[in-house]
């Protein structure tokens, strides 16, 4: 690539190799910061890249907006931490003002949380699952692996720019949203952090699943090795973990249980998530709500079965990020492991 | 960047050098026990029916894949090494090419990809002959324009082996993917022969410039004849034929003569048959002799390599034919029963010591030496 090469080539040649060289000086002048493989790989999937980026921008702006309004409603009607039915003395006469707030963002809220609940299963399908399988379709797989950069080299470039772009950008919208949420989230809104769009929604927890997405779409498009197909299992597969994992979330604690005597009432803060309740016995042990119906002889049959109290099994509040800490912990490890076979099949197949 | 003598032409290198090497895809065994060597610095063909495996052996030869059983080893390193795919440049079927990428984006790939290794100026020179446009996006070059653009990739690589899997190039525009049959049913005459020519004349060109071995598949007989000195014929997942050509053609005779009844005259038939067919008043045969073929009221000459070729090829059943060239260096690890070493009519060792066998050329490679060649010429045949 030495521009001395001129000298020997032909006139007509020649002008092939001065466009080539510029173009090669070009690059190597640092207008294009990626070298090797990543270059390849960010070149490949610009335009992908490009949507995410764009989308995430939409996003936050969105998410600014919004809570700019909600914030100026919240403040002119003070209604900050209010439910619509709440026991909180400040919060008096407040619920009509809950009401419309509620009429007028709920659903713009929900439709955020909702987005980042997909923005996972979304990034699987159309990020994860076409980038390797495409390559298997249509053979170019075998352009890359006949160049001197070794197979798992080539893996690791089409998995970790990818991840690193996907982690940017859920990153930026989890914390985009984390903010809207603080100022529009749970009593104001209804929408609780245990509701499952909303818990999906924050923290760690939409960018562990958005990278478990990836994980899944690629080892999905490498082994079956067809674009559409690898499509569909991967929104499979993501729709059955994240539903596993709304019945496996509640157990991922021990949960704080209270315990009302009799005649007291029962009654958990707003923000406390509700797992199991029932009542107990005297010698400790549970008796389900259902044993006793109210239209027949209630107090005999608590009676009978020595029924002292009520309990309620909850989360409160204070455990939203320690469990959303373990499920990512659990959902980043699941995507490690999925990561780590699709580089051992891919040693197995092509070495 | 240049290798010189030391891996050149004339010297005990070996390009590839496989052992009880097979492969199986599921179920179907693609190749089987294929074991040869390739010395270095020749231009081979690799031959064979549909289905012989002669992609899967140039993809366990390039790493693309792994063997289920046996090994193959080039230029002295593991396929599946960071050497091994240094050394080896592999233009597989169909030219997979990213169409979206511009021919220079393509030639960055190449660049980026082989540090330490690409030579810009070479892939410039082979994409301009080509007349490939620098800023034409793949995806709308011809047939022949891709066959360009993927062989500046791999020349580029400055590799010791080149394999070229399907000569001729696609008919049609790019994207078009022809499938496998439909490459298998291009008929003799080609999509266009100057086409072909201008791409075998390339490959030769750059081949000799910089000592490369190449191995190309092609089921166009009559192309091959001039441009290669080394043959490689499968079939049945198996090695049927290695050598040189002129060792290879040389062992044989191309019989033809009045019939009488319907055998073979003895003293033909007492030579190995690869292939006889009968006429009404004519047969033809094609012997590996075993010693000098008798005098008779036939003619013997020596065989084209086309007519060699397809009498292998339409005699599935013929025994194989591996010449002391084509024999592993290395110690076989493994060898069935009933196969013999080497074969009768053939020295065991070193170059040919008899008198009716040519000597083995270690000419340069290319056109000019070859097409001077006269199969015919009747050396060493009727004695």
């Amino acid at each position: 690539m030495s521009t001395t090469a001129h000298l020997g080539a032909s006139g007509r040649g020649g002008t092939a190799h001065d466009a080539g060289d510029t173009d090669g000086r070009r690059a190597a002048a640092g207008r294009a910061p990626l070298r090797g493989l990543a270059w390849l790989v960010w070149r490949q999937h610009r335009l992908v890249f490009g949507v995410l980026f764009a989308a995430t921008v939409a996003g936050a702006v969105w998410c600014t907006v919004l809570r700019g309004q909600m914030a100026g409603f919240i403040d002119a009607h003070h209604i900050a931490g209010c439910s619509e039915i709440s026991l909180v003395p400040r919060c008096e006469g407040t619920q009509a003002a809950v009401t419309e707030f509620r009429t007028a963002y709920r659903s713009n809220l929900q439709l955020v949380e909702v987005g980042l609940l997909l923005l996972p299963a979304l990034i699987g399908l159309f990020i994860g699952a076409p980038l390797i399988a495409r390559e298997l379709e249509a053979g170019t797989h075998k352009l890359i692996l006949t160049q001197s950069v070794g197979p798992l080299r080539w893996l690791a470039a089409k998995i970790a720019l990818p991840a690193l772009v996907v982690l940017a950008a859920t990153t930026a919208l989890s914390l985009v949203f984390g903010l809207l949420w603080q100022v529009g989230g749970d009593e104001v809104s209804g929408s609780y952090w245990y509701s499952t769009a909303g818990f999906s929604s924050l923290g760690p927890v939409p960018v562990a699943y958005a990278l478990l997405g990836l994980a899944v779409g690629v080892l999905a498009g490498l082994l079956l090795r067809r674009t559409v197909v690898s499509m569909a299992v991967t929104l499979t597969a993501m729709a059955v973990v994240q539903f596993a994992f709304t019945q496996l979330r509640p157990h991922l604690m021990p949960v704080v249980t209270t315990k009302f005597g009799r005649g007291e009432s029962a009654q958990l803060p707003d923000d406390g998530w509700l797992v199991a309740q029932g009542s107990y016995t005297g010698s400790g042990g549970r008796v389900p709500d259902t044993a006793c119906q109210p239209y027949s002889d209630y107090e005999a049959c608590l009676r009978k079965h020595d029924v002292v109290g009520q309990y309620m099994d909850q989360h409160p509040v204070s455990h939203h990020w320690p469990l959303a800490w373990i499920e990512s912990g659990i959902v980043l490890a699941v995507a490690g492991v999925l990561t780590v076979i699709a580089f051992r099949v891919m040693r197995r197949r092509h070495g | 960047m240049y290798r010189g003598e030391a891996t050149g032409r004339a010297s005990g290198h070996t390009a590839i050098e496989a052992i009880g090497l097979g492969k199986r895809y599921r179920r179907r065994w693609a190749l089987r026990d294929c074991t040869f060597r390739l010395p270095a610095g020749r231009i081979c063909a690799l031959v064979g029916p549909a289905g012989a495996g002669k992609s899967t052996l140039l993809a366990l030869a390039s790493g693309l894949t792994r063997p289920t059983e046996g090994t193959v080893r080039v230029c002295g390193a593991g396929p599946a090494t960071p050497d091994g795919r240094a050394r080896v440049a592999h233009v597989t079927q169909g030219r997979p090419l990213y169409p979206r990428l511009t021919v220079a984006e393509t030639l960055r790939l190449g660049r980026e990809l082989n540090p330490g290794r690409w030579n810009q100026r070479c892939a410039e020179q082979i994409v301009y002959d080509g007349r490939v446009p620098l800023d034409a996006r793949v995806g709308t070059l011809s047939g022949e324009q891709r066959t360009h653009l993927a062989l500046a990739l791999a020349f580029a690589k400055d590799p010791e082996l080149l394999l070229l899997d399907e000569l001729p190039p696609y008919p049609g525009r790019a994207g078009a993917g022809l499938s496998r049959a439909a490459a298998g049913r291009v008929p003799p005459s080609g999509p266009d022969p100057l086409v072909r020519h201008r791409i075998a004349a390339l490959l030769l060109a750059r081949a000799a410039e910089h000592g490369t071995t190449v191995v190309l598949s092609s089921h166009l007989l009559a192309e091959l004849d001039g441009v290669c000195d080394y043959l490689l014929v499968l079939g049945g997942g198996r090695v049927r034929l290695a050598g040189e050509v002129d060792d290879v053609i040389g062992a044989h005779t191309l019989v033809m003569g009045p019939r009488r009844g319907d055998a073979l005259p003895p003293r033909i038939a007492a030579h190995t048959v690869v292939e006889a067919r009968m006429t009404d008043s004519q047969f033809t045969a094609v012997v590996r002799r075993q010693g000098t073929v008798a005098a008779g009221p036939w003619e013997a000459v020596e065989p084209s390599l086309e007519e060699l070729l397809l009498a292998y090829l339409r005699a599935p059943d013929a025994p194989e034919l591996i010449a002391p060239s084509a024999e592993p260096v290395s110690p076989r690890l493994r060898r069935r029963p009933g196969n013999k070493p080497g074969i009768p009519g053939m020295p065991r060792n070193g170059p040919s010591a008899r008198p009716d066998l040519p000597p083995v050329r270690h000419g340069p490679p290319g056109g000019a030496a070859h097409t001077e060649h006269d199969h015919h010429s009747g050396k060493g045949a009727a004695a």
